[in-house]
């Protein structure tokens, strides 16, 4: 397991409800990744994956099952673990009230750097972002999308060995985009581990070297793009294809039935039609 | 597939946006554990003491009926400035008072306004006033005929009252979404209510309640429907027709207006033509690239500092800058301004209070008790600072905790910023108060006490802020707990936790005892002060020591508790 930058078995996460029941959000999740990989990590809504990514940050304790990062067991040594990860949240959750570069500098100065190799890491990834005419505006007034940016720097400013990014390219604006896939590339090849969730299949497909699809808390396919496409027997297949035939059959044949249901939809159309 | 039951008719809007307000005011009342709990304590004083007024009110104007033209018009000016204020410091009285939500339904926009209106009735805000009103009317009325005449006048300011809260919320949409005019009304309210009190007519005791109901101060009501109503109700009373129909028909006019600006103002955002947040014009400086300018050296520091120095900054931008911290602050300095204010009065009225007789009570050994006694009271305005250091944090908590800095720089940074402002703001009460009092030879000895019980107030604070972290959002005016949105609905968690924190400061006042004993034993004459030596000293220890053994449990709560902390200041969707 210390070859792997990213080694969990047997993740699990139950969430306790009203009236004494529960809900296993994350079911028996095993996940294996190199260093220097750029990992995909896919599934549709409420399929698990911001919850297994908080796991394997230790931002929320696991039920069960054993996480591993850069050598370094959750269980045992979370800081050290922290010291050896970018995370870029979902909700991003910044210190709304600093100002970009108050941001970068605060972020690396907790990873102790000292500060003025803070403030020159801080200057180049707003240059990067393209954020430095933002100025001493505080990121509470920053469109959706400049806020992703600081968040994505400051997960970037102490050169982690392993990033784990959920839906980072969410809001972004595509000269914005290209600039932050480039810099993950060259990170890659430095062998950086990147461990990235998304919506977008066509990024993925462009970046990804290995894809794990999860669905209902589970993962149903892991590999390349050419595992999956020979798993499935299409060797043409697009990343879209495969996600939706593996998790379309994880939704099983309530597809038709809810076609079905749904009649009522064209209702309005189908009326029009009948007064014609 | 048609629909099923087609002979069902569907719920008529104006049903539906009333359930959707008494929903959205159960929903809130209810939403946790410590909301209920808040509710249920604030409906079991605000209740009796409306009541309780309102008995209050019937009696006194049963006995002095040539009071009740006054005590009316002063009851419904209250009322009215309480809505014409509350859209104007940013707070709602619940989640519905927001109509344009409702704009992406196919609902008419004066059916939106009819049931906001007709279901703002039933807030508790109307509520707490209503059995104020049924008591004057009850005092009051002669006649079956009369009181349902000044049962409908009644009604109808009502009714015009809420459609100009609901009218002064329209207009004023954008500005009251901006962050500006909110983070601005954070200062500015405690401002207002400061001066409020300091411009009280000196002259006015509490004893003297005809010359508060008729300070001309309450004059201007009378061109207000406030005024109106109180005429026309007395007007009745008294049987001066003309008087009555002049002034019911000028607040039958004045709401016929209110009403209609308030469907103008929600037709106009409903189209699309207002209500949307100033632009933001101001001019972005870039930042210089700083690389060349930086000087090496300033920040070379190493191990934890380098993280402490960082988080101590951080936390010292987010006082300067956080509404939640401008509100806090803006408390304690409404508590210094209300200390000086008494204390100048007590003074100035040694005299009549028999000056000996005070002066001895703040004077030689009892001054250094007093001072401990003030020093608690600031430390409670404070204690939601002390008690919840991660409340601040909000959701940023996740990135917090996702450092590799040892949890315990977290709390000590934290200290470090609170403490120093705590230790200002108390040698600055304690300053005026010894000033006031011509004390000023105790200061040392208070800030020695402030010295001691401002870590021992900390170690509380952290531990309860371990164990029961919530999240502060500010709305309006006001901070509150627990992520509430608005005026209506945070009275319940606020109250949850307001307890919380005056059991936290009463554990620190029971821990700070040897300390306490350490300052007041040798003032007292019990033993000689240069006992103070050894006293002072040994109390510094044993504040030290509980604020390290604090730290120490804390080390052992966080393996334990951090994620639920994550959980609770940045809850998952």
């Amino acid at each position: 397991m210390d070859t792997y930058s990213i080694w969990a078995e047997g993740l699990t996460k139950t969430f306790a409800m009203s009236g004494g029941r529960s809900t296993i959000a994350v079911d028996d999740v095993s996940l294996h990744v190199a260093p220097g990989e750029f990992y995909g990590f896919l599934g549709p809504n409420g399929a698990g994956k911001s919850t297994t990514i908080k796991m394997l940050t230790g931002l929320l304790r696991p039920t069960s099952g054993r996480v591993v990062i850069a050598g370094h067991d959750l269980a045992v040594d979370p800081l050290e673990i922290k010291r050896h990860i970018g995370v870029l949240p979902e909700d991003l959750n910044l210190y709304e009230r600093l100002s970009a570069p108050e941001l970068l500098l605060f972020a690396a100065q907790m990873y102790g750097i000292p500060r003025t190799e803070a403030q020159r890491r801080t200057d180049d990834l707003l240059n990067l972002m393209e954020l430095t005419e933002t100025g001493s505006k505080m990121i509470v007034d920053f469109s959706m999308g400049m806020k992703k940016k600081a968040a994505l720097a400051a997960a970037m400013i102490h050169s982690p060995r392993v990033l784990f990014l959920d839906e980072p390219f969410n809001g972004i604006d595509a000269l914005s985009g290209r600039a932050i896939r480039d810099i993950l590339r060259t990170m890659t090849s430095r062998g950086t581990t990147v461990f990235f969730s998304s919506h977008v299949m066509e990024v993925v497909e462009k970046l990804c070297t290995r894809v794990a699809v999860i669905a209902n808390g589970s993962i149903v396919a892991e590999g390349t793009l050419a595992d999956l496409r020979k798993q499935s027997g299409d060797d043409d297949a697009s990343l879209e294809d495969l996600f939706i035939r593996l998790v379309g059959r994880e939704h099983g044949g309530e597809a038709d039935k809810q076609s079905d249901d749904l009649r009522w939809l064209n209702s309005e159309a189908e009326t029009a039609d009948d007064r014609k | 597939m048609t629909v099923s039951n087609a002979s069902e008719k569907p719920v008529s809007h104006f049903r539906l946006l009333l359930w959707l307000k008494f929903r959205l005011i159960w929903g809130s009342l209810s939403r946790s554990k410590f909301s209920i709990v808040g509710t249920l304590i604030s409906a079991l004083i605000l209740f009796p003491v409306s009541i309780g007024f309102a008995f209050m009110v019937y009696h006194f104007v049963r006995d002095s009926p040539s009071q009740m033209p006054n005590i009316l018009k002063d009851i419904l000016a209250t009322a009215y400035l309480f809505w014409f204020l509350t859209p104007l410091l940013g707070f709602s009285l619940n989640d519905s008072y927001d109509p344009t939500r409702l704009f992406v339904y196919p609902v008419r926009y004066t059916t939106i306004f009819t049931a906001n209106v007709v279901g703002s009735l039933f807030e508790m805000s109307t509520l707490l006033v209503m059995p104020v009103l049924i008591a004057l009317l009850a005092a009051s009325v002669s006649s079956p005929t009369l009181g349902v005449a000044e049962m409908l006048l009644l009604l109808l300011f009502l009714l015009q009252t809420i459609a100009m809260g609901q009218a002064l919320t329209l207009a004023l949409l954008g500005l009251l979404r901006s962050r500006r005019f909110r983070d601005i009304l954070i200062v500015l309210f405690p401002l207002i209510a400061l001066a409020r009190y300091l411009v009280t007519p000196r002259n006015f005791s509490g004893s003297d309640l005809y010359s508060l109901l008729s300070n001309p101060a309450w004059n201007f009501a009378n061109y207000f429907p406030p005024g109106y109503t109180a005429s026309a109700i007395d007007a009745l009373r008294v049987g001066d027709w003309a008087r009555a129909v002049g002034a019911a028909s000028l607040l039958v006019i004045v709401s016929i207006l209110t009403v209609a600006l308030a469907v103008v103002l929600l037709k106009q955002i409903f189209n699309g033509e207002r209500g949307q947040a100033p632009a933001n014009v101001k001019v972005i400086r870039p930042v210089a690239r700083r690389r060349e300018t930086a000087v090496p050296g300033r920040g070379e520091l190493h191990g934890a500092l380098i993280p402490i120095v960082a988080l101590s900054e951080k936390e010292w931008r987010y006082i300067v800058r956080d509404p939640q911290y401008k509100a806090m602050g803006m408390n304690v300095v409404y508590i210094l301004g209300a200390f000086l204010y008494s204390f100048s009065r007590v003074f100035s009225g040694r005299e009549m209070l028999g000056g000996g007789v005070v002066e001895s009570w703040l004077s030689g050994s009892l001054h250094i008790v007093s001072s401990i006694g003030i020093s608690g009271f600031l430390l409670f305005g404070m204690m939601q600072l002390v008690c919840n250091v991660f409340g601040g944090e909000g959701p940023a908590v996740t990135m917090l905790f996702s450092f590799p800095t040892p949890r315990r720089w977290f709390i000590v940074s934290k200290n470090i910023v609170h403490g120093t402002l705590i230790l200002l703001v108390g040698f600055v009460g304690l300053g005026v108060f010894d000033y006031v009092t011509d004390g000023l030879s105790a200061l040392p000895l208070s800030f020695v006490w402030l010295l001691m019980s401002t870590p021992i107030v900390l170690a509380a604070g952290n531990l309860v802020s371990v164990q029961f972290p919530s999240k502060l959002i500010v709305r309006g005016n006001r901070m509150s707990s627990g992520g509430q949105v608005s005026l209506g609905t945070s009275r319940g968690v606020g109250c949850g936790y307001g307890l919380l924190y005056l059991c936290c400061l009463a554990a620190a006042v029971i821990a700070e005892i040897p300390a306490a004993a350490a300052v007041i034993i040798p003032s007292v004459g019990l033993i000689s002060p240069v006992w103070y030596w050894l006293t002072l000293p040994l109390g510094l220890l044993y504040a030290a020591f509980c604020y390290l053994q604090s730290l120490k449990l804390i080390d052992a709560w966080m393996i334990t508790k951090e994620q639920a902390i994550i959980l609770k200041l940045a809850p998952s969707d």
